[in-house]
């Protein structure tokens, strides 16, 4: 990432969700993720979805989480049950150059399992598309963080108009390269699982922020990449 | 309207009245060029842009080192 950010001028850091829960990890169990939490803040994460497993460290630990993050997590379609009131954020506008960037984070149906009814998942692609008016306002560039699994997001390039990069997350798919919509120009990302890889996506955009070329790839994260020694000593003080 | 008296009289005002007319002008032609460096009135075009974007997902809590 350091290496990335020295070389290239314009760099998001971005996370498709299901990355707080702390599955079997005894170190994010314990903390109940605010390790993940505080490693993203040290990493610079720009923006990340709630993934519906991220739900499992139930609501109140969520938002205790969220309120630490130096970054937005973001939700356009996660409501409180019984209410139309959002649980995050549903997008954020970032400028970019002579760009704005709109990040629109999507959740998948299985979050309302995690939480008992707590919460109410939307439609996807109906809440995309109510975000969608409402950044189109503002910004040229549209980005949406999707943890809906690969098939829905060819689904949502397809029907929904106007987004230039999807994200994804869910589905834990190796896509290397991305995938590309010809009809919509959208490019579809997604690296992995598990923290074993990170995927990188390269976007030239005209002056009208519409996506004129692209190339992607998704790097193993091997031990040909030493660990750095900043997140090293930050790990280190949890032992 | 009543002149002051003493002064000279050019193009039918006097010179204080000339000198303020003259700055007047100046002030408002720098405003307009000030204006149109700032690009006010026409939107700035934009460049084409590059964005190299990082992403992970679905990384469940790993702290593991990679490798």
């Amino acid at each position: 990432m350091k290496e990335v950010r020295k070389t290239s001028e314009n760099v998001l850091l971005l996370d498709g969700g299901n990355t707080i829960f702390p599955g079997d990890r005894p170190l994010v169990q314990q903390t109940q993720g605010q390790v993940i939490v505080e490693a993203m803040n040290l990493l610079g994460y720009d923006a990340m979805v709630l993934g519906s497993e991220d739900f499992r460290l139930g609501l109140d630990v969520l938002r205790q989480r969220m309120e630490e993050a130096e970054f937005p997590i973001l939700s356009a379609n996660v409501v409180m049950a019984g209410t139309d009131q959002l649980f995050a954020a549903p997008y954020v506008i970032k400028k970019i150059g002579d760009h704005k960037a709109a990040i629109i984070g999507l959740t998948s149906e299985e979050a309302a399992n995690a939480t008992g009814g707590a919460i109410v998942v939307l439609d996807p692609l109906e809440a995309l598309q109510d975000s969608m008016d409402e950044v189109n306002k503002e910004a040229d560039v549209v980005i949406v963080l999707s943890n809906l699994g690969t098939a829905t997001d060819m689904q949502m390039a397809g029907e929904v108009q106007g987004i230039d990069l999807i994200i994804g997350g869910g589905s834990r798919d190796v896509l290397d390269p991305p995938l590309w919509d010809e009809l919509s120009s959208t490019v579809i990302a997604q690296a992995g699982y598990q923290g074993e890889w990170i995927g990188v996506a390269s976007l030239e955009m005209d002056d009208q922020g519409a996506v004129v070329g692209h190339k992607g790839a998704v790097v193993p994260l091997t031990e040909e990449f030493a660990d750095d020694s900043e997140m090293r000593a930050f790990l280190d003080q949890y032992k | 309207m009543r002149r002051p008296q003493g002064r000279t009289l050019i193009f039918g005002h006097t010179f204080e009245e000339n000198v303020r007319r003259i700055k007047l002008v100046v002030l408002v032609a720098l405003a307009v060029v000030g204006l149109a460096f700032l690009g006010c009135g026409s939107p700035t075009p934009k460049r084409p842009l590059e964005l190299t974007v990082l992403h992970t997902n679905d990384t469940l809590g790993s702290t593991e080192p990679c490798g």
